[in-house]
């Protein structure tokens, strides 16, 4: 007991009591400066660096992009839309476990039918595996997963519903995250190109690849002014809250990007879709291998519509081939054929070297050395007859008359191997060589159409120019841009005028020959519409094909020549002829069963113009009945 | 003496006794303002954390109804892209084939357009001398 007595009396002894103090305070002095020393290594030593890891985390950075600008017509009718789309991703490794992988992968293989539940669920792994350079495998947390990509947001809605879990009755409202699948998802806004008229206007409006969210034009207006269409992009940089939304006080840069600007073309809907239905009916009658058309305001040079077909839908890539994507108005050239005729017999009459009702020998439809041929043997023709008939040796004649520089200026001033004004980079100027290097037969073949060669476009043009009255417009297929902040219209600078210097009183009697090709007896007859006079010329060219060399030797190995049996078949004209509000050049690419302009050609113009009248309410000039309904009979 | 020494002893202690009361006052003050001081400032850093709690969600808010907006702005586009889809004359010329409607193009002669000015526009259109048979040589019309 007093051993135990002197023990309690040590332990409890003040010297006790302070040294157990020193070494509790003591103690407690090292954890405060283990402590401190943690807290300086943390806040000074490597602050720094959890600092950054810490920003990493709260830290957003996009890059976001404005909307590209739309493509309208005249009147405002979409052609070329935007459509909001989303990517859908998700992050395999955040899964609890395999019944969550196995769930997602179902309901997204049900969703998006594209790959198999297999697949997703081998997607789905918590860890992919990737070779680096030395080709060792190495373990990778896998952390994104491409769902869908450009998906809908309806089809957005369908799949957050059926992975948010279904809450039971009586038990807590609160949904149970740990279920909601929803949470592995993550959603990047996208859009994609639509084109709610399907393939109407596709060769000219061009389309673009997405990759991401940048738009890449490749072709068609699409590429021409996309300076103008593109969108701004900006990157944006600021901190966020758990949800992901930005925290308004802290240092955040977050910028508006501006949109494109849209584009507005001259181009009238109704009369694109008019022109496009009549060449799918020219190409179901005569199957030609191609066809092309394009229509025009004469007195400003707007194209109000232009088509070709085959054609592609752009909302299809397997329609794609290069073959159909090409804008043949622009980039194919041809032998106009019989449509040069009135440009030399007008400078003719304009020379006084002829006049309308003078005879001309076409010499029973053989002339010359190299046979020149009329379609049907004419004895002798008045100039008129000459254009009404599409007589080539009475063409050749007058041609001759004017000599080589006249036939070439004759073309020239109405803008024939010059570009047409339209906005196409891929647009050809065909070939018209100079009269010093034209050979002995050239003079009489240039005049009907053959030894050059011209585009649709060139023709529409020069067919423009014989309607307003000599002057010839510049194509114009830009009415402006609209600024999609601002509102405001910029419009496309007026179109210049190419001033044939034509004399009007000689102008006006050809086209009385013009309107004779529509007329009884003329080569068009199928062109003319009741209650409008319709001036205008058949085409009828055979089809040049081109030399082949070898790409190596350079050896011809295919001599250019005309093909056998295959032709082109134009019409061109316009309408009302004396006060003209419309101008139409269509042509046919080799067209099976007949060759001739005005069989194949002509009522493809006649049906299109007499509707794309009626559309615009241009009033007939003439009586609309036939005279023996007139009176009743 | 001992008187004395007493008396001065009192007097110590009960100088003392008021030094420590004063002392203990101040030292009360001290500690109310003290804590005053701390409450004060906790109170601000309190309310400063409430308002940026209270910043943030509303920018959150704001943030739920900028996509609520978006979503409604993506649903419009869609809605239009599909309005000018179903408008369109490739849509419509599907359909009348598809219903076998027997539509057909009216005649020229048949269409009649009448169009009606304001007071305003019929004001600015400039008054032009026309001839018609019907009404008479020296008759005027208004027309555009």
């Amino acid at each position: 007991m007093p051993k135990n007595d002197n023990t309690d009396a040590a332990v409890t002894s003040p010297e006790s009591i302070r040294v157990r103090f020193r070494f509790v305070g003591f103690i407690l002095i090292l954890i405060g400066l283990g402590l401190a020393g943690r807290f300086f290594y943390i806040q000074v030593i490597k602050g720094e660096d959890y600092l950054r890891a810490a920003k990493k985390i709260y830290t957003e950075r996009q890059e976001v992009f404005g909307q590209r600008g739309e493509i309208f017509d005249r009147n405002g009718n979409l052609l070329v839309a935007n459509a909001p789309r989303v990517h859908i991703a998700c992050g395999p490794y955040h899964l609890k476990n395999d019944e969550e992988r196995k769930r997602l992968a179902w309901v997204v293989s049900r969703h998006f039918p594209e790959k198999s539940y297999q697949e997703y669920y081998r997607r789905f792994a918590k860890y992919r595996y990737v070779t680096d350079k030395s080709g060792k495998q190495i373990k990778r947390r896998n952390n994104y997963q491409l769902i869908k990509r450009n998906a809908t947001l309806d089809e957005v809605k369908l799949l957050k519903k059926s992975l948010t879990p279904v809450v039971q009755k009586n038990k807590s409202k609160k949904k149970d995250k740990r279920q909601n699948l929803l949470r592995v998802l993550s959603y990047e806004p996208a859009a994609v190109r639509t084109y709610p008229k399907g393939q109407m206007l596709a060769n000219l409006l061009g389309y673009v690849d997405i990759e991401g969210s940048r738009m890449t034009p490749r072709n068609g207006l699409e590429k021409r002014y996309n300076a103008d269409m593109a969108p701004d992009k900006v990157r944006n940089v600021f901190e966020k809250t758990p949800a992901g939304h930005p925290i308004i006080f802290a240092d955040n840069k977050i910028l508006k990007p501006a949109d494109g600007k849209d584009l507005y073309l001259t181009i009238l809907e109704p009369v694109q879709a008019i022109l496009e239905e009549e060449l799918d009916a020219v190409m179901e009658k005569w199957k030609p291998e191609a066809v092309f058309a394009a229509v025009a305001d004469p007195r400003t040079g707007e194209v109000l519509a232009i088509a070709q077909r085959p054609t592609f839908n752009p909302a299809d890539r397997k329609t794609y081939k290069p073959d159909v994507i090409r804008m043949r108005y622009a980039e194919d050239t041809y032998e106009p054929g019989s449509l040069a005729k009135p440009f030399s017999v007008l400078l003719a009459l304009e020379r006084k070297l002829v006049k309308p009702d003078d005879l001309i020998d076409c010499e029973k439809g053989r002339w010359g050395e190299k046979k020149l041929t009329d379609s049907h043997a004419y004895d002798r023709l008045t100039v008129s007859e000459v254009i009404q008939k599409s007589s080539n040796i009475g063409t050749a004649k007058i041609a001759l008359m004017l000599g080589k520089d006249g036939v070439y200026h004759a073309l020239r001033r109405f803008g024939f191997n010059t570009r047409s004004g339209l906005p196409i980079p891929g647009e050809v100027r065909g070939e018209l060589r100079k009269p010093k290097v034209w050979d002995s037969l050239a003079i009489t073949r240039i005049p009907i159409g053959y030894s050059f060669s011209t585009t649709a476009l060139q023709l529409l043009r020069a067919y423009c120019g014989l309607a307003n009255n000599g002057k010839v417009p510049e194509l114009k297929l830009i009415h402006g841009f609209r600024d999609p902040e601002t509102g405001g219209m910029q419009l496309a600078p007026p179109v210049k005028f190419l001033d044939s210097g034509t004399d009007p009183v000689q102008l006006y009697k050809l086209i009385d020959m013009m309107i004779s090709v529509t007329g009884k007896g003329g080569t068009a007859r199928k062109a003319a519409i009741p209650g409008f006079q319709v001036a205008g010329k058949t085409g009828t060219s055979r089809k040049n094909i081109q030399a082949v060399k070898d790409p190596v030797t350079g050896k011809i190995l295919v001599k250019s020549h005309y093909a056998a049996g295959q032709y082109y078949a134009s019409f061109a004209g316009f309408v009302p002829a004396h006060d003209p509000r419309l101008a139409m050049v269509i042509t046919l690419d080799n067209p099976k069963g007949a060759s001739y302009g005005g069989v194949v050609a002509a009522p493809a113009f006649k049906n299109t113009m007499e509707r794309t009248l009626r559309y615009l309410n241009i009033q007939p000039t003439e009586p609309v009945l036939s005279r023996s309904r007139q009176k009743g009979r | 003496m001992v008187q004395v020494v007493e008396e001065r002893g009192r007097t110590l202690r009960s100088s003392r006794k008021k030094q420590n009361s004063e002392k203990i006052a101040s030292y009360s003050i001290f500690m109310f303002k003290f804590v005053c001081v701390i409450l004060a400032f906790t109170s601000v850093f309190v309310i400063h954390l409430y308002l940026r709690q209270q910043c943030v969600k509303s920018a959150e808010r704001t943030d739920n109804i900028k996509r609520q907006l978006m979503d409604v702005k993506v649903e419009n586009m869609n809605l239009r892209n599909k309005v000018a889809s179903l408008t369109g004359w490739p849509h419509i010329s599907r359909k009348i084939r598809e219903f076998n409607l027997a539509l057909r193009p009216a005649e020229s002669g048949q269409i009649v357009r009448i169009v009606v000015y304001s007071p305003k526009q019929a004001a600015a259109i400039p008054l032009t001398p026309i001839k018609v048979a019907s009404a008479g040589n020296n008759s005027r019309y208004r027309t555009r």
